[in-house]
């Protein structure tokens, strides 16, 4: 790890350099991702935000290599995932969990087996499992729910569920894909809160992928802004939303003020 | 109904059970996997494999498409270096599980396909091997589904059992065209469709229960 740290001390957690994504279609190629550097830096919660279409989505399929670029190099913890077989890469995914907009949570298992899949195919001991899923149960608060099945759960309990799935094997990376989106207002909060937790807790590395300003707003350190596969500027929340650069920024930035929040925002930055 | 009656009525149904039971577990066996195999090698899906997929393909759409009766007769050869007869109960298991095998490898295949690929995604995010994501996924989110088509399929060789039972297969339908057609009892003929409509029923809320059981939905 010392060999990968920066002049300014800070370790690399997630590290994208020249990655490109094309998509070939029956109407032509789609650029999705353009020439992609991204530093994400160990225990920061990273923010990506962008307009649909952007790129979001390809960008954190990108980092566990659900969608292998085109071009380009994704390093995770130091390891260079384009350059890992097929049975490496898998070893190397269970360091980065991912949570999801639709939870993706299997209706055939309950909330604790749903938890102790990553286990169960990383190969861990019943007892083992079992010790851990309630471990990280309680940890997101539901202890109480652990026999329902998904369907059985709201949508605040299932993203709760979703997440602790993400965190069972012990991850250093959490990809939030936006993870907030399928809620409402203030359950949003409480994921929010709760990842927060996760960041602070577990030091936990958290890329935050969302077009809902107020989630970047309350939840990064920093973030990047993406446009047509490009990223066009990236920073400390409190000063991109100060001196918007791009076109994208500007919009986000209105629409923020339209909620009466960037003051907030900025008073909490400094 | 006279005892005479009533006992070749009770061998028939057992015969038509048996003939359904064993070409139904058989075919089941070897349907999930053949169901498996064509899902899995479909153009991007797990192990995408355009050769094995259009083979697989083929056989099983061929078979499908041959009518019973016909597929019957055409297996005559077959049947008889499996077990050696042609003609009874067992011999008719041979066909009516050949004829099943591809549709219920068809309905699993289906049935695999309609899971949620945000599923698939999640177990590929967390490092699982396309092996894994068969039996951790994709099988146990399909049971409902599988277990439904399942029930279609008892049901139609329930259909096709009566089939075999016209060209000596035993079974309710060679008692029915034997006795009801043959010699005109009207009593045996009545008995035998009292007793299909009774097992297909039974067959199909039995399905539908199991269907509600395993459904967390
Ligand atoms: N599998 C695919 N095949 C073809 N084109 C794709 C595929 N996935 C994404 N794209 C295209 O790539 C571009 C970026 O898509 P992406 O899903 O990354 O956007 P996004 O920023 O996540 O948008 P949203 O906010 O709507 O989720 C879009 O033009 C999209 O149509
Ligand atoms: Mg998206």
């Amino acid at each position: 790890m010392i060999a990968l740290m920066y002049l300014d001390g800070r370790i690399p957690t997630i590290e994208l350099s020249g990655v490109e994504k094309r998509f070939a279609t029956p109407s032509g190629d789609v650029e999705a991702l353009r020439g992609v550097d991204l530093r994400i830096d160990s225990g920061e919660i990273f923010g990506i935000i962008g307009k649909s279409g952007a790129g979001k989505s390809t960008l954190a399929r990108c980092i566990n290599l659900l969608e292998r670029p085109t071009a380009g190099r994704v390093t995770v913890a130091g390891r260079d995932l384009t350059a890992l077989g097929p049975s490496a890469l898998r070893e190397a995914r269970r360091e980065i969990g991912m949570v999801f907009q639709h939870f993706n949570l299997l209706s055939s298992r309950t909330a604790s087996r749903n938890v102790a899949l990553p286990l169960e195919l990383a190969g861990w001991r019943p007892a083992q499992i079992a010790a851990r899923v309630s471990e990280i149960l309680a940890f997101v608060d539901l202890l109480g729910q652990r026999d329902r099945y998904p369907a059985q759960l709201s949508g605040g309990q299932k993203q709760r569920v979703g997440i602790a799935r993400a965190l069972a094997s012990h991850p250093s990376v959490l990809l939030c894909d936006e993870a907030t989106s399928a809620l409402d207002p203030q359950t949003t909060a409480s994921i929010l809160a709760l990842l927060k937790r996760i960041n602070r807790e577990f030091g936990l590395t958290i890329l935050v992928i969302t077009h809902e300003m107020g989630v970047v707003s309350s939840l990064c350190d920093r973030i990047a802004v993406i446009e047509d596969g490009l990223v066009v500027e990236q920073g400390p929340v409190a000063e991109l939303f100060a001196r918007p650069q791009s076109a994208t920024t500007r919009d986000f930035v209105t629409a923020l003020e339209g909620m009466g929040d960037v003051t907030r925002t900025l008073r909490v930055a400094r | 109904m006279s005892h005479e009656l009533f006992a070749l009525l009770a061998e028939s149904f057992e015969q038509t059970l048996v003939m359904v039971g064993v070409a139904l577990a058989i075919s089941t066996a070897a349907g999930i996997p053949l169901g498996v195999i064509l899902h899995a090698t479909a153009p991007r899906q797990l192990l995408p494999n355009a050769a094995i997929y259009r083979i697989l393909g083929t056989v099983v759409n061929a078979t499908r498409s041959t009518p019973f009766i016909i597929l019957m007769v055409a297996l005559i050869p077959l049947t008889r270096v499996i077990v050696g007869t042609s003609i009874g109960t067992p011999a008719a298991i041979v066909p009516l599980t050949i004829a099943a095998t591809p549709f219920i490898a068809r309905i699993v295949e289906a049935a695999l396909r309609d899971v949620d690929q945000g599923l698939v995604e999640a177990a590929q995010a967390m490092g699982a091997t396309p092996l894994q994501i068969v039996a951790k996924v994709l099988l146990p989110e399909a049971l409902p589904a599988v277990v439904a088509g399942l029930t279609l399929a008892a049901v139609a060789m329930i259909g096709y059992s009566a089939m075999a039972g016209a060209v000596g297969g035993g079974g309710l339908g060679d008692l029915a065209i034997r006795y009801g057609y043959e010699r005109f009892r009207v009593d045996v003929m009545a008995a035998t469709v009292a007793i299909l409509i009774a097992l297909v029923q039974f067959v199909q809320s039995g399905g539908d229960i199991l269907v509600r059981r395993i459904r967390h939905a």
